[in-house]
């Protein structure tokens, strides 16, 4: 219940910071933008789009979200009270995952209306925002600046971002198959293509898996840099 | 002025001892390289299997990595200015010698100048088509005022770090939205005027004769002036 509370008040405040109207107008260019390409590229552009914004909005705001927390020393009083890590941690993530997927959804739907079927390519985006806005947040408890995020948080994605070239045909390794992104790509072709069920099945592990291992490293990285820090001027 | 300058000299021993702001001023180099190997590979590519010449959109593409240097240098200027409001950074330049102009001209002296450099560089050498030298000439201004103004934007609108987020993609709008301007034609085109960056694209289209380019960047840089007017009025009144 505390935690469905948590979320309902990490989505005023993201909407107060006018997270929603920036994604109404990205989206919507989005959308006017997939109209203008040839149909043939439509639905590779559209995972493309999908995967490189959408789906990693959460680990470009949850940055700015942490460090300014950081900033106002709220993490000091916030954890006094019975409010969990874990459930600051979770609260934020799926917060920021629901902006996600309703913008991918919109844009989704307006391109191919209810043709396809969204619910494995949902589930892509849902699994790869999870993932990516814990691994930046586990960056943003190490940072103290939003150039230093954007700095670590590049070195951190991108080899987690190499599996767009094989995407599209450009270099490929059976190395891709360990990264939870080659899972992403998986579940949005599959809104588009046949895939075999087994290859769908290892997708969802691949990333769930690469979700659970982000989420106990964002935990460490919160002990480290946030609690056992706490009280003191902090370095 | 001398203030201003002790702070830039602060800035940069900061530049020599952080490795992340050494990242950012290697980006643009990247973006660099990028576009001198990769364009002319992708139009072999596509040649070869789509029969699809990008040649055609040699200046579209200069543009678009034009402006995106631009965008890094200034967001990374912005952010910089966002944290440093968060932090009361800002307040307490406000009362030293510097003042809070001076602390602005500082900051965003660095924008200016280091976008004059990289875009230089990228137009002389790494544009896959070459771009006359008075298209350069008339394209400096712009690109000049283009890393400030986005910067500006950031830190006039946005009355904190996640806000300055939220508004950084609505600055990588105002520079993608006016591409669209390159496939309609005027008179409707010219709507997309009172976006600054659609100028820059007009030029860097290249089918204009020499007055009509010079008629562009006269217009062009006058609507950037204008906006960085406009931004640094509401910076200004800003009460932080």
């Amino acid at each position: 219940m505390r935690l469905a509370g948590a979320i309902a008040y990490d989505i005023k405040l993201q909407y107060r910071h006018g997270f929603y109207y920036a994604y109404l107008v990205i989206s919507a260019f989005y959308v006017v933008l997939l109209r203008f390409l040839p149909a043939s590229v439509r639905e590779t552009a559209d995972i493309l789009l999908t995967f490189t914004d959408p789906s990693m909005l959460g680990f470009f705001f949850i940055g700015g979200l942490v460090l300014l927390e950081k900033g106002q020393d709220i993490h000091n009083t916030l954890f006094v009270t019975p409010y969990k890590p874990e459930e600051y941690i979770l609260s934020k993530t799926l917060s920021l995952t629901i902006l996600s997927a309703i913008s991918s959804y919109l844009i989704h739907i307006s391109e191919f209306g209810f043709t396809t079927n969204p619910l494995l390519f949902m589930l892509g985006v849902v699994l790869t925002s999870v993932f990516f806005t814990f691994a930046g947040m586990g960056v943003a408890f190490r940072c103290r600046s939003l150039n230093g995020f954007f700095f670590l948080s590049t070195m951190v994605t991108f080899v987690f971002l190499l599996p767009i070239s094989g995407f599209l045909d450009i270099w490929s390794t059976p190395l891709y198959y360990v990264l939870p992104t080659q899972g992403s790509f998986i579940l949005l072709r599959s809104a588009f293509e046949q895939i075999p069920a087994s290859q769908i099945l290892y997708a969802v592990l691949l990333l769930a898996g690469w979700g659970g291992l982000a989420f106990l490293w964002t935990r460490v990285s919160f002990r480290k840099f946030i609690m056992l820090r706490m009280g003191g001027d902090g370095p | 002025m001398i203030s201003a300058l002790r702070l830039l000299q602060s800035d940069m021993r900061l530049v020599r001892r952080d490795a992340m702001l050494f990242f950012y001023l290697i980006a643009p180099l990247l973006l660099m390289s990028a576009l001198w190997f990769g364009v002319p590979a992708a139009n072999d590519v596509l040649i070869a299997y789509f029969a699809f010449d990008l040649s055609e959109y040699y200046g579209l593409i200069t543009g678009v990595s034009l402006l995106l240097v631009s965008l890094i240098l200034g967001c990374m200027c912005g952010f910089m200015m966002l944290d440093e409001r968060d932090d009361h950074l800002i307040e307490y330049f406000a009362v030293t010698p510097l003042s809070r102009k001076g602390y602005l001209v500082c900051r965003l002296a660095t924008a200016v100048i280091l976008s004059v450099f990289y875009d230089a560089v990228l137009l002389l050498f790494a544009a896959p088509e070459p771009v006359p030298i008075t298209h350069i000439l008339y394209l400096l201004p712009m690109a000049a005022l283009e890393a400030p103004l986005i910067a500006l934007f950031l830190i006039a609108f946005a009355s904190n770090k996640v806000e300055g987020l939220a508004l950084s993609k609505g600055a990588s709008l105002m520079v993608a939205v006016p591409v669209a301007a390159w496939f309609i034609g005027p008179p409707i085109k010219y709507g997309f005027g009172i976006f600054p960056a659609f100028w820059i694209y007009e030029i860097l289209r290249g089918d204009s004769g020499q007055w009509q380019a010079l008629l562009l960047m006269l217009a062009g840089t006058g609507v950037h002036l204008l906006a960085v007017y406009v931004m640094l009025q509401k910076f200004l009144r800003r009460q932080d």
